[in-house]
């Protein structure tokens, strides 16, 4: 399958949680993910955007490319900094925490952007 | 060792929040006490300041049909196993190793009540429900129902609801007589009181699309303006500067070949 670029832009709002979880699900199953790995890519996908909520974003734009046996998706962040936060950094820490579990990377690209790699075929102990 | 939940909650351990739950240093002193005197009070407190990952990470799972006391039942089984197993000598944070632990607990949970295997017949069931709600609401509100309310209705949540939605429309390629092997699943008919025409003018489609894939590109354009697109041999012949009759001539070759493929019916 040739690599396909898909974009959504959503109000940074949990409401908006679920559209992205679809989004990654249904995604997923175009990289023949099996159940077990589409989940993990619903549950990185909403990961990341709590993360990028967590950042204060008026809204969230995320670009999903997908080829033959990957999902790769980047969220835009807002100006703020969780971790000088309390309550901020515990969401962020969790969230983190998920994705270090259910991806096979992530990385925030200078404060700008927040990158998950979900790959297909690869064995989580998770 | 046992892993009982029980020892979590003594009301000699306290619940911290935010970020004292798992200071670093706390955490490390936790498991000397644990790792190096054996010390049992440690170890629980060590489970009690991380249940709230424990519940976050149980969260997760909520869309399963679980409830979320059981899963976080589970998860603390998986908790106390990351505790036991951590060794902090390797310098990995515990939170980063407990949680893969904790969520492999809850989904070996979900795998031995065999939940993967019975997503298809989880969802057709919930598919049914949701169409048999639909008309009982639609008929006591005299209006559509939300998506909320059908998953209030039948005991869902919404992205169990929108699943099931999405699910049954793949149900409807599968053949209409049967549920495939298995012989207690629901048949489509009976969930299904009509035809859905445009799904078949879809099957027609691809069905056409896979016997013409070889055909030359004119052949393939004449066709799907026929079938496809509904235009007439004129209509066919305009656009493509050729004259009706050469249109008429492809056609009927075209056809031809297509019968060919399909064989006697």
């Amino acid at each position: 399958m040739a690599d396909s670029v898909i974009r959504l832009s959503v109000p940074a709002e949990p409401s908006y949680a679920r559209s992205v979880r679809m989004m990654a699900a249904n995604l997923a199953v175009l990289c023949s993910m099996s159940v077990d790995e589409v989940e993990d890519a619903r549950m990185a996908a909403e990961e990341a955007f709590v993360y990028a909520c967590a950042t204060r974003p008026a809204s969230c734009d995320m670009t999903f490319c997908i080829t033959g046996d990957s999902l790769n998706m980047a969220f835009s962040l807002g100006d703020v900094v969780p971790t000088e936060d309390e309550a901020l950094a515990e969401q962020v820490g969790l969230a983190e925490l998920l994705l270090s579990a259910v991806s096979d990377s992530y990385e925030v690209v200078d404060r700008s952007e927040l990158r998950v790699t979900k790959l297909a075929g690869v064995v989580h102990d998770a | 060792m046992t892993h009982s939940a029980a020892t979590v909650t003594s009301p000699r351990h306290r619940m911290p929040r935010g970020k004292n739950a798992w200071d670093k240093n706390i955490t490390r002193e936790l498991f000397r006490r644990y790792k190096e005197e054996g010390d049992e009070d440690a170890r629980n407190q060590l489970v009690v300041n991380h249940l709230n990952l424990v519940r976050y990470l149980a969260s997760k799972f909520l869309n399963r049909g679980e409830q979320l006391e059981d899963l976080v039942q589970v998860g603390t089984i998986g908790l106390i196993k990351a505790i036991d197993r951590f060794e902090p000598e390797r310098g990995l944070e515990f939170t980063t190793y407990a949680t893969p632990t904790i969520m492999g607990e809850i989904k070996r949970h979900f795998r031995d009540k065999g939940w993967s295997v019975r997503v298809p017949r989880r969802l057709q069931e919930l598919s049914t429900k949701v169409s048999q709600a639909t008309d009982e609401l639609t008929t006591e509100l005299h209006r559509s129902p939300s998506v909320a309310e059908i998953a209030e209705h039948v005991g869902a949540s919404v992205d169990e609801v929108l699943e099931a939605m999405e699910s049954s429309s793949a149900y409807t390629s599968v053949p209409l007589e049967g549920g495939g092997d298995d012989d207690e699943a629901p048949s489509i008919l009976d969930q299904y009181a009509t035809e859905d025409d445009d799904l078949n003018a879809s099957d027609d489609r691809m069905l056409l699309e896979a016997i013409i894939q070889d055909f030359s590109s004119r052949e393939k354009d004449i066709i799907r303006m026929r079938f496809e697109d509904g235009l007439t041999q004129a209509e066919i012949a305009d656009k493509l500067g050729i004259s009706q009759v050469q249109v008429s001539r492809l056609l009927r070759r075209t056809l031809a070949r297509i019968h060919d493929k399909i064989g006697p019916a």
